[in-house]
């Protein structure tokens, strides 16, 4: 017996316009050179594999997840930051009940990662690793401590400007978003060739706001950063 | 309304953010174990790569690391036959999406199995030129382990879907 959907539950997703993501081929990011596919992309209908949710990872959150400055003995090094916003669709609905997956140097802009040979120091208390599902409202909040940028070898004298990575599912296979996090007034950002991958018109869309109202007094700063995946093709407030 | 947010790569640190998973059958089902490799337009292996594999009868998602020559090996639930489009019926498949260091977006395909008689009459299958179908088909090496390299690039390039 085939798998079957319930009639009308599932809907088709918006196709992506052009103008929203990244050249797969940008030669200013050199690691793309032989990982884009030169044969076009091949258009497909939307199926039941296409629209329906891979569940993944709720049972394994833990309740320090959403906090990468309490996961070990002591505090990390580095600003203390709320980084909070709302998952929406592209009709402005919330995306409730949805993982976040978050990674990211540490303030020194370090990675905790084997392959991370930069001569900056590693912070025995940061991990810098998240993970949460967004609330009813499509909400989400984490803490964690502002990541430093740092140098890489795309170009000569080429540094990441200070970022935390985003991992997301929403509602179906097709709204997957994989993006990365920026800081508003970056003077970085305007160097960068994977931020300036993202089309003109959109980029912006990735820079984070300070937000006063999210900050706590004596305590750490706020940044807002809304995100928005694939929202349903059909909708009634469609003009 | 609201303006989708762009992708980018998840960088050579994906690690860190993004674990392995496997999904887990809720009802004893025959499993198959699934190996092969990610290449780039060199006929490199990639080491920094993420594959994800998708099923509407899976109850999660499974999610394989390539390693250092850009293999991969798991096993998953054997999966069933979905209903496609305008009451046709899809032959056994697997959703796959690949991300990466280097990988701007998220690269989609599926895998089908080359011993399956269903496969040939799959309607999205259909859809792809046939002299590209091959590089969608896992051929079965023991029964039910099969091979399906992924290439990104190139010669043998693997077909990429716009869903």
């Amino acid at each position: 017996m085939p798998v079957t959907a319930k009639p009308g539950a599932i809907p088709a997703r918006r196709r992506v316009a052009p103008g929203v993501h990244p050249d797969p081929n940008s030669p200013g990011y050199r690691a793309t050179e032989f990982r884009h596919p030169k044969q076009p992309l091949i258009i497909i209908p939307q199926t039941l594999t296409e629209l329906t949710a891979p569940v993944y990872g709720h049972d394994a959150i833990a309740p320090t997840d959403h906090d990468l400055t309490v996961q070990h003995a002591a505090p990390p090094l580095g600003q203390r930051i709320i980084v909070t916003g709302r998952v929406l669709d592209e009709d402005d609905r919330p995306v409730p009940n949805t993982l976040i997956e978050v990674w990211q140097a540490n303030a020194a802009g370090r990675y905790a990662h084997k392959i991370d040979r930069w001569d900056a120091p590693l912070d025995p208390n940061f991990s810098g690793a998240g993970r949460m599902l967004s609330d009813a409202d499509g909400r989400y909040r984490f803490i964690t401590i502002r990541p430093g940028a740092y140098p890489w070898r795309n170009h000569d004298n080429a540094w990441r400007p200070a970022h935390i990575h985003f991992s997301l599912f929403g509602q179906a296979f097709a709204t997957r978003l994989v993006t990365q996090m920026y800081f508003p007034g970056d003077p970085l950002l305007a160097f960068d060739p994977i931020f300036n991958s993202a089309p003109e018109g959109a980029r912006n869309r990735m820079v984070s706001s300070f937000d006063l109202s999210i900050t706590t007094p004596e305590w750490a700063l706020g940044y807002q950063f809304d995100i928005v995946l694939r929202g349903p093709a059909a909708t009634p407030m469609e003009r | 309304m609201a303006s989708l947010t762009p992708f980018q790569t998840v960088g050579p640190y994906l690690h860190i953010g993004l674990r392995e998973g496997v999904d887990a059958p809720s009802v004893p089902t025959s499993r198959v174990t699934i190996r092969g490799r990610l290449l780039d337009g060199n006929g490199a292996g990639i080491p920094d790569g993420l594959l994800e594999w998708w099923h509407p009868s899976f109850t999660t998602m499974h999610r394989s690391m390539t390693g250092e020559d850009g293999g991969f090996l798991f096993e998953v639930s054997r999966p069933p036959a979905v209903d496609g489009p305008d009451g046709s019926v899809q032959a056994p498949h697997l959703a796959v999406r690949v991300l990466a260091r280097g990988i701007q977006t998220h690269y989609m395909t599926r895998l089908y199995f080359a011993d399956d008689p269903a496969t040939a009459a799959d309607p999205i299958l259909k859809l792809v030129p046939e002299n590209r179908r091959q590089t969608l088909l896992a051929r079965p090496e023991s029964a039910n382990e099969y091979r399906f390299d992924v290439v990104v690039q190139g010669h043998n390039e693997t077909v990429f879907f716009d869903i």
